[in-house]
């Protein structure tokens, strides 16, 4: 079962690439442009999508409803053919959709410009200098295309397993190559990874429906699976959407489990173990109550030191009876990357207290979602930053092998690698506390902030009069730099104390 | 108080404190809600408190420099500041709130007509001129907004910045963070209007905003979180000049804190629970409202110009009529906003369902149960 993306900017050079491999395969061959298509059929303004996307990003703003349903629209289509066996799909950035799936063989083919150069001259009949402004053009459309959909560069070499150049390959070469390629254990359908696209599958059969449906259509719905069980959040401005939603997705196949949480963002806990009873567990919950967001749960598995610089022996996968998802360490450190989960079975296995972390959430009305991951920091941070919905990642209990003072090292540096790669907010269990929370600290600050911000308003009341005449005065004129001086240093003050007081007080009631 | 200052600053009672801090909360729930600043309640607010409306500005202006700088902290670290966006706006706003500044003080040291009226006069009518004409432009805007938008478009109108871009005015300024091609004399141009609007009526947000997302094509919350980051620099130029001036009346700052810095974290969290086209609604009415508060007291400063022959006995039923409306509006708004915030929390329960096969493996034969479910 081998499924294989290709991406490229020149339409030809994928086609052409992709026909001969589904050839070498004995699969179809399904190309953007069909799906184009099929989605234009479907009454997705998908021309004024791209019209909009060509012509600024204000225009994105106004049609961010148009894009969720072609991605859910495209998604669903994919992920089916993928579902049912050997695929080849090629596109501009095709490689994003099964970004996460190990087993989907994602490349990236470099064409070979001088050759596309022709073909576009003698296709439009341009001459050489319009015709290479025509392509410029086309590729910096592109890219604004798939920074649009997925909000990655095009070509951002992290996305893919190989990328090809084809100034000195043929196309017949390329395809007996990545024929060899796909032979390799790495990219050869396990339990884990059939059931991380399963899972995928099923999302996006979930997602296009809410999307299609009038009675869901309308709401801004986020939507996960994982094994049979699908997650909506939903914002708490569409409240009513949530009684829509068991009705819509009733009979959808594969899915016996449904959970809709109301949220207003997403928060990201990563950890290697969860525990339900552990403090942090109990931190997170306060914050997520107070923001009234969802918790979505991933299980990072970091390679461990004896499997580091081991020769690739294929991928070793441990079954187990959790639920949720356990995900084996990888051999080697380049074959992984992606959010797996397990077989499907119900139990209790070694999964890192993924399964009762997630049934303790969703009693707790917060569950976002929960998934597995390994492989390097890096390729964490390739997923996360492909999803924009948290507001807030929080790095837990982290390569728990090591030895405390390494694993304290390693936990902040995955902290700041992650703060550096992606826009959102990334802290440590332990500045959970700090940051959001309400302890002795903030007791203390609030007390001092309080008794600074009495001080200052008791001495403006208590003088006013002198004051306002040095600050207004005539017989004051002459201090003029300083009265405003003092205008421009108390008035930030007094907000910063205030302000701080009053921010620590909705803290404490638990209403920020 | 004795000499020229009682000319300038109001007597603060505990009665005049407590309405000063109530316009501060109002005012605060009202900014936190709509995010852009609730100095079109606070300004009028306070001049119908009695408060000279060049001092109202000023402490006005000198309020929302703190305010800008705490807010803007929190939207720096969302990634929604495009400094250079604020950079260049800046260069001009500058100049608009310079002009603002010296037209005011002009208007104020012209002193009052003949008539028996305040000093000012000319300076109040001046302000709420401009505060009118202003915010019922915006206030239409929104409604319009809010009833005449096609399914399924949520976003902003391009009309004016598609038109722009097809000038192609060098130089173009590549905006970053926004995502945005400007060119350069029409973000200066923007600033310009907006440093003006902030200086005279202390609400350049809603010029600030608008033009960022209609004319320069900006992300609505990259145009929210840098006219947050802008506010604290015109904030503090806009303070720095008044104060200059002498016309900041810092007891009336400390007091507007008071009420304001309490007041932005519920309105706030309203903008989580309340649909966008609540929001759009409710700020256009309360506006509107404030629009017709302020209008009633017009007639008011024009025979204190000794432009409208009328008995100065009707100055005490405009005002209080001016005064009555819009407390009306800012009661009513934040009582709506307190409504949406309490009900959502109370809503905030979820759905949890199986979908199990009951009776076969046909499709037909799921059924939905819901396990203690409150939707």
């Amino acid at each position: 079962m081998a499924v294989v993306v290709i991406s490229s900017v020149d339409e030809r050079a994928r086609r052409e690439l992709a026909e001969c491999l589904a050839k070498k395969l004995g699969c179809e061959s399904i190309s953007r442009e069909q799906m184009i298509e099929r989605a234009t059929e479907a009454g997705i303004p998908l021309g004024k999508l791209e019209m909009a996307v060509v012509k600024g990003s204000t225009s994105w703003e106004r049609l961010a409803r148009a894009k969720v349903r072609y991605l859910a629209f495209i998604m669903r289509a994919v992920s089916e053919w993928a579902m049912k066996g050997n695929v080849v799909y090629h596109g501009r950035s095709s490689h994003m959709f099964f970004q996460g799936i190990p087993h989907a063989f994602k490349v990236c083919v470099v064409p070979d410009s001088e050759a596309r150069l022709r073909h576009t001259m003698e296709r439009l009949n341009l001459d050489w200098e319009k015709a290479g402004d025509y392509l410029r053009k086309l590729d910096e459309d592109m890219e604004n295309w798939a920074h649009f959909l997925h909000g990655v560069a095009l070509t951002s070499p992290e996305h893919f397993d190989v990328v090809l150049n084809l100034k000195n390959m043929s196309i017949q070469s390329a395809s007996a190559f990545l024929c060899s390629m796909l032979q390799s254990p790495e990219f050869q359908p396990t339990p884990a990874s059939l059931a991380a696209l399963k899972s995928l599958w099923l999302a996006a059969q979930a997602r296009d429906r809410l999307m299609r449906d009038e009675r869901t259509g309308w709401a801004d719905l986020n939507v996960t699976a994982q094994g049979r069980r699908i997650t909506t959040t939903y914002m708490p401005g569409q409240s009513r959407v949530a009684q829509e939603i068991p009705a819509v997705l009733s009979d959808l196949e594969g899915a016996d489990d449904l959970v809709c949480t109301m949220a207003t963002t997403n928060i990201l806990w990563v950890a290697e173990m969860f525990d339900p009873s552990a403090p942090l567990y109990g931190q997170i919950m306060d914050v997520a109550r107070r923001w009234g967001a969802a918790v979505e749960i991933m299980r990072f598995v970091a390679p461990s030191e004896e499997t580091k610089g081991e020769p690739c022996a294929g991928p070793e996968i441990t079954p187990d009876a959790c639920g949720i998802g356990h995900v084996p360490v990888p051999k080697t450190l380049d074959s992984t990357g992606g959010i797996h989960d397990d077989n499907e079975e119900e139990g209790q296995g070694e999964d890192g207290g993924l399964a009762v972390t997630a049934e303790r959430l969703i009693e707790n009305n917060v569950f976002g979602g929960a998934s597995t991951m390994s492989g390097r920091t890096d390729g964490l941070a390739s997923v996360v930053r492909s999803d924009h919905r948290y507001s807030l990642v929080v790095v837990g209990d982290v390569f728990t092998s090591k030895s405390p003072s390494i694993r304290v090292r390693l936990k902040r540096e995955m902290a700041g690698m992650l703060r550096e790669r992606i826009t959102v907010p990334v802290i440590t269990g332990e500045e959970l506390q700090e940051r959001f929370l309400f302890g002795k600290r903030q007791l203390t600050q609030l007390l001092v902030f309080a008794a600074a911000a009495v001080v200052l308003f008791l001495v403006v009341f208590t003088y006013q009069e002198p004051i306002l005449h040095f600050l207004a005065g005539p017989e004051w004129k002459g201090w003029r730099i300083l009265a405003t001086a003092g205008v421009a240093l108390c008035v930030p003050l007094f907000a910063y104390f205030y302000g701080g007081a009053s921010g620590l007080i909705f803290k404490l009631l638990k209403f920020r | 108080m004795g000499g020229p200052i009682a000319e300038l600053f109001i007597n603060i009672h505990l009665s005049g404190a407590i309405q000063m801090v109530l316009l501060g909360f109002i005012g605060g729930v009202l900014s936190g809600f709509i995010g852009s600043g609730g100095a079109f309640f606070m300004t009028p607010g306070m001049m119908n408190l009695g408060v000279h409306g060049v001092v109202a500005v000023a402490s006005n202006v000198t309020h929302k420099f703190g305010k800008a700088m705490i807010g803007s902290r929190t939207h720096t670290t969302m990634g929604n500041v495009d400094k250079r966006l604020a950079f260049f706006m800046l260069i001009t706003a500058a100049a608009g709130i310079r002009l603002a500044v010296w037209i005011m003080s002009t208007l104020f040291q012209s002193g009052a007509g003949d008539h028996g009226g305040a000093s000012g006069a000319t300076a109040d009518l001046y302000i709420s001129i401009v505060f009118v004409a202003i915010l019922t432009v915006v206030g239409l805007s929104m409604l319009k907004d809010v009833f005449g938008k096609e399914n399924g478009q949520t976003g902003p109108s391009t009309k004016i910045v598609d038109f722009l871009r097809g000038l192609h005015l060098p130089p173009v300024i590549h905006l970053k963070v926004a995502d945005a091609r400007v060119s350069l004399w029409i973000l200066l141009l923007g600033g310009l209007a907006t440093g003006y609007m902030a200086g005279t009526i202390g609400v350049g947000g809603f010029i600030g905003v608008p033009a960022m997302i209609y004319v320069f094509g900006v992300p609505t919350a990259v145009a929210a979180g840098t006219e947050l980051y802008l506010a604290m620099f015109m904030g503090a130029f806009g303070a720095l000049n008044y104060a200059w001036e002498g016309y900041v009346d810092i007891r009336l700052v400390l007091l507007l804190y008071l009420g304001s810095l309490l007041g932005i974290h519920l309105g706030t969290y309203g903008v989580k629970v309340v649909s966008e086209k609540v929001i759009r609604l409710v700020t256009a009415v309360i506006i509107l409202l404030c629009v017709m508060s302020r209008a009633i007291a017009i007639p008011m400063y024009l025979r204190q110009i000794n432009v409208l022959a009328m008995d100065a006995g009707w100055d005490v039923y405009l005002n209080g009529a001016s005064k009555a409306l819009l407390f009306l509006s800012g009661i009513a708004g934040c009582s709506a906003i307190l409504y949406y915030v309490i009900r959502a929390y109370l809503q905030r329960k979820k759905v949890h369902c199986s979908i199990s096969e009951s009776v076969g493996p046909e499709r037909a034969n799921y059924s939905l149960h819901a396990k203690g479910v409150a939707v």
